[in-house]
């Protein structure tokens, strides 16, 4: 079993290590520092990003902002499908609810947004429109095969919705939940610096990636967009923590 | 419990046709058939949770009704993971009947388990966890769908003696649903056998329990003969 | 006693509706003060000597008569239009104005505040001047910042009083034929010496921004042409104008808010000149929406940025002709651009 560990490890490793090699030949193939800087200069550009106070005012400001959303989405899309799973009829007015959600583009109501809160507000509402329907139809899904497995007991023996909801659907489905949550995170993440760049936001990763765009310094475009591959990275390994926990607790 | 005339379709295919039967009160009837024979069917109309043709003690049974007071023992323990042997039987059971947990734990031989977590019980043990659930449960009616169709030999042993003496304490009425002969002519007062949806065969059998386990019955070669060719 | 209920619920209702319609009628405030809206960005800073005196105001420990707010350029219209519009001023785009105000019945012109804000930029060595202008683009692309709205219209009037053939492409691999110039849309964040353009047009501070961020390399943008001076050699075309609510001209306090308004707006071109760029940037930063990305900053806030946005202020009765001009050249591009104003729009004073 160690073994197994060590060698998968090396195997991650070595894809970094592709990565790496890929980004330095295509530098050299593209001869274009516009369309793609050198990893040296992009490295020096990161290790100063990490002492600006700016950047991490910024960062922490996006991270704070994704959290938020990520809370609400969890609570607000674990608590409907929970309702959706208990009472057929609650699952019937979401479903086109969250079809509408998952189809309207973002543009189509940051503006709405802009005029009814704030630049520093309108990203996380983009982001919970996101990310809400998103867990909704994972946290179902995971309802809906606990239902499948266990739906008959409950049904022949008439055991309460709230005595389901608390001992049945929400205990059995936190494991799947909290290993997918990882990725929804990370997806959070992105799309609340989407959102950011949208909305104009101050002090944010978005604010911070377009201004280098706009006074072409691919560099530190780069090293933001690599700080802020990691941070989902580590979004995602916290997650996976927390559910590897749930998993032990449950065995 | 008198079942007249009971018919489900299923699109096309009639899972049961016209079955006409009496459910003897305080006695355990047999439903016997091989798969497709409508077995499980059977059971989800007594327990009204499907629509049916036809009645059931003179109602109809057009509308789902769930009967109430009615236990179930699945073929699958169906034990929540999350929860203890004891948090598993209150999850059903109502808060009135949580004292008598512990006694019919130790009727069951698991006294000490109550707090282990079902991963960490044998297929015996736990199948043993929903045996003392659905005896435990309030009930007028006791469904059994498969119960010991997928243990060992020694196993199915155990359980049936058990289920046999916990019977003998409580004389309720019980349903249990089987494809296996030895088991109907060991654990029924009646015997039905379902071919295609329709009862070929109806046979008593009014011997006390318990039941010898390695003596074959007189009623078992009927019983096969009636599930491979069928008799009217 | 129901019919006392009835009559007391009457009464109410009349109260309430006299109270709604007469506060409806009033424009003045009762506290005399004012809102003043402005995008931020240039228009912003025609504000700029407006904000410093109501600071000062405040200072001294008075109340200020004006409250100035500088918003997100894209929400600028709705604090004009709705039932209850937020702002008594508003500076906005010419085109907006025109459609959503241009019958002067809410809204009335009171000048032009920004003249023009548009530059070339190229990494070639081809300056585009009024001479040349007609021959140099011919066979070229041309990245337009915002093709699709003012930048992109006004360009579009500009090549045809040139009598260039153009056409608008989104193929970033398509090359112009020898007589004509091609179109393309970018977003100003784009704008690099690497986008495939042999021209950018792109407004300032972002023109003067591509320019610094490319100064070091091998391959630098250096500014290349002036679209206002390509548009009218003195005086740029009427891009920005200030608006004031329609009512406000009933009443004397109302016209003198104006004239006072239009008086400050005017003394924002010096204003400009002899005031610090950190000091300007602390008057806008005080009125910004919280949270909104500013426009401008320490490093793209300098002397001729803010000479290169030609905020220059000229009454709607001195401009009528050329704002008249100018918005009929519009609708000659595009229909849905912009609309024919009424002569109640421009204010008299």
């Amino acid at each position: 079993m160690k073994g197994n560990r060590r060698k998968n490890l090396l195997f991650s490793v070595f894809a970094v290590a592709v990565l790496w090699l890929a980004w330095v030949l295509a530098y050299f193939a593209v001869g274009n520092d516009y369309l793609l800087p050198s990893f040296s200069e992009t490295m020096r550009t990161a290790g100063g990003l990490l002492a600006e106070r700016t950047f991490w005012n910024s960062f922490l400001n996006t991270l704070l902002r994704t959290l938020l959303s990520f809370a609400v989405s969890l609570a607000a899309g674990v608590g409907f499908a929970l309702l959706a799973r208990l009472f057929a009829s609650v699952r019937a007015f979401f479903a086109p609810v969250i079809s509408l959600l998952r189809t309207v583009p973002t543009m189509a109501f940051i503006l709405v947004l802009l005029l009814w809160t704030s630049p520093s507000f309108a990203p996380i509402i983009v982001t919970l429109l996101v990310l809400f329907p998103a867990v909704y139809a994972m946290a179902l899904s995971a309802f809906d095969e606990t239902y499948s497995e266990f739906g008959p007991l409950v049904l022949s023996y008439g055991v309460s919705k709230p005595r389901q909801a608390l001992k049945m659907y929400l205990p059995l489905g936190a494991s799947s939940l909290l290993s997918q949550s990882g990725s929804v995170l990370s997806m959070g993440l992105k799309i609340t610096v989407s959102g950011e760049v949208l909305s104009s936001a101050y002090r944010s990763l978005g604010w911070l990636m377009q201004n280098a765009k706009m006074n072409i310094d691919m560099p530190r475009l780069l090293a933001l967009t690599l700080v802020t591959v990691l941070a989902g990275f580590v979004l995602e390994g916290i997650c996976a923590l927390a559910a590897k926990g749930a998993r032990r607790r449950l065995s | 419990m008198i079942l007249s005339g009971i018919t489900k379709k299923y699109g096309e295919t009639k899972a049961l046709d016209g079955v006409t039967c009496e459910i003897a009160e305080g006695k355990i009837t047999a439903v016997l058939g091989e798969s497709g024979a409508g077995k499980s069917t059977l059971l989800s109309v007594i327990s009204g949770l499907i629509s049916y043709e036809g009645e059931i003690d003179g109602v109809s049974g057009a509308h789902v009704r769930r009967r109430e007071r009615c236990a179930y023992l699945f073929q699958d323990p169906k034990l929540l993971p999350n929860l203890t042997v004891e948090e598993n039987l209150r999850f059903v059971l109502p808060k009135e009947r949580w004292n008598a947990i512990g006694a019919m734990l130790a009727r069951v031989k698991l006294d000490g388990k109550e707090m282990r977590r079902p991963g960490a019980l044998s297929g015996g043990e736990r199948q043993r966890v929903a045996i003392a659930r659905a005896f435990l449960f309030p009930h007028e009616l006791l469904l059994m769908d498969e119960p010991f169709s997928s243990l060992d030999l020694a196993l199915k042993k155990s359980l049936i003696e058990l289920v046999q003496s916990l019977w003998e304490e409580q004389k309720n009425t019980v349903v249990f649903v089987t494809h296996d002969v030895r088991e109907a002519s060991l654990l029924s007062h009646r015997a039905l056998v379902l071919k295609r949806g329709k009862i070929v065969l109806s046979l008593a059998a009014e011997r006390p329990f318990p039941r010898d386990f390695f003596t074959s019955s007189p009623e078992e070669e009927r019983l096969v003969r009636a599930l491979t060719e069928g008799e009217e | 006693m129901k019919k006392r209920i009835w009559n007391a619920l009457l009464c109410f209702v009349l109260c309430l509706s006299a109270v709604c319609g007469a506060s409806a009628c009033k424009e003045e405030r009762a506290d005399g003060k004012f809102t003043v809206y402005a995008p931020d960005g240039a228009p912003a800073l025609a504000l700029a000597a407006l904000i410093a005196e109501t600071d000062r105001a405040a200072d001294r420990g008075e109340e200020p008569q004006y409250e100035i707010h500088i918003v997100d350029s894209s929400l600028i219209v709705s604090y004009v239009t709705g039932n209850a519009p937020a702002a008594d001023f508003c500076i906005l785009p010419l085109n907006a104005a025109s459609k959503q105000l241009g019958n002067g019945e809410s809204y009335r012109m009171i000048g032009t505040v920004t003249n023009g804000n548009l530059y070339f930029l190229t990494t070639g060595e081809e300056a585009l001047t009024p001479e040349n202008f007609g021959t140099a683009l011919l066979g070229k692309t041309v990245g337009v910042v915002q093709l699709s709205n003012v930048p992109g219209l006004t360009l579009q009037t500009v090549l045809k009083d040139y009598g260039l053939t153009y056409r608008i492409s989104d193929n970033a691999e398509e090359t112009a034929a020898e007589d004509e110039v091609v179109l393309r849309a970018v977003e100003a964040a784009n704008v690099t010496p690497a986008s495939g353009c042999d021209y950018y047009l792109c407004p300032e501070p972002a023109a003067s921004t591509k320019v610094a961020g490319t100064a070091a390399s091998a391959n630098p943008f250096r500014f290349a042409g002036d679209l206002q001076q390509l548009y009218d050699s003195s005086a740029g075309y009427p891009q920005a104008v200030l608006v004031a609510k329609s009512g406000l001209a009933e009443s004397e306090e109302g016209r003198k808010a104006i004239t006072a308004v239009a008086e400050r707006v005017r003394e924002a071109e010096a204003f400009l000149k002899e005031t610090e760029p950190e000091t300007l940037l602390s008057l806008l930063d005080g009125k910004r929406t919280e949270g909104l990305a500013p426009s401008f900053n320490a490093n793209n806030l300098t002397a001729s940025v803010i000479a290169n946005c030609s905020i220059r202020f000229v009454t709607a009765e001195e401009d009528r002709e050329r704002v008249n001009g100018f918005l009929e050249k519009l609708l000659g591009v595009n229909a849905g651009a912009a609309a024919l104003v009424s002569e109640k729009f421009f204010y008299v004073g």
